[in-house]
């Protein structure tokens, strides 16, 4: 039978599944469907996607980023508390599995808020400018450059996060 | 995907600092704490301070 405390568990797992799952697809979206298509418009297109499809999604993923963190670590220090505080060094593998799992996504966190939002956030300015007449400024592209590599960073961390999410508790290594 | 610039460079670190963490974890168990997780926290950092150069 639940007790009250396996409801607090599954509300906040539910939370991190369904965040997660709006962030990776995002992450895969742009990675394997918006950068290439991207390349192949012309530039009229790409700049009136700009801000109304780029934003759009990027609202999405960056809050549903800081979302799967945010309760992924309130469930992890929640376990921890309800367990009693054991050392996470010699406590098995769950806890060296979600340690890593968190580490990694809480990295793959501060890339989006820190270096793709950032620089995104100055491409979707200067798109808006350029569709107001102003001059691109000369930078746009390093700034692109900058936000596509950290995302690429995430594609590729994407792999040994969701495993050592899935073998904390169905492959016990260690 | 293509073998581009940002692709490869996304690659490197991204297993750089996943084989650090799995050295990390090795590590923790028989150091006994969780100080050696700090390795790969330091080197995202120095891919943090990298990406921020490109050129």
């Amino acid at each position: 039978m639940a007790e009250a405390v396996d409801y607090y568990y599954i509300a906040l797992r539910w939370t991190h599944f369904f965040a997660g799952i709006l962030w990776i697809g995002l992450l895969y979206y742009f990675n394997f469907v918006q950068v290439p298509s991207f390349k192949e418009l012309d530039a009229p297109v790409r700049q009136a996607l700009v801000p109304k499809l780029v934003k759009r999604a990027l609202y999405w993923f960056r809050m549903s980023a800081i979302v799967t963190v945010l309760v992924g670590w309130i469930y992890f220090f929640s376990r921890w508390a309800i367990d009693g505080y054991p050392n996470p060094a010699s406590s098995g593998w769950w806890y060296y599995s979600i340690i890593a799992g968190g580490l990694l996504g809480t990295f793959m966190m501060l890339n989006v808020w820190g270096i793709i939002w950032r620089y995104q956030k100055k491409v979707i300015e200067a798109t808006e400018g350029v569709l107001a007449g102003k001059p691109a400024p000369p930078e746009m592209a390093v700034w692109g450059k900058r936000a596509v590599t950290a995302s690429r960073f995430n594609v590729v961390m994407s792999v040994p996060v969701l495993f050592f999410m899935a073998a904390a508790s169905h492959l016990p290594l260690f | 995907m293509a073998w581009s610039f940002e692709f490869k460079m996304g690659l490197v670190w991204a297993v750089l600092i996943t084989v650090l963490m799995v050295v990390a974890l090795w590590l923790t168990k028989a150091v006994g704490n969780v100080a050696p997780v700090l390795i790969p926290v330091l080197v995202f950092f120095g891919f943090v301070a990298w990406v921020n150069r490109v050129k």
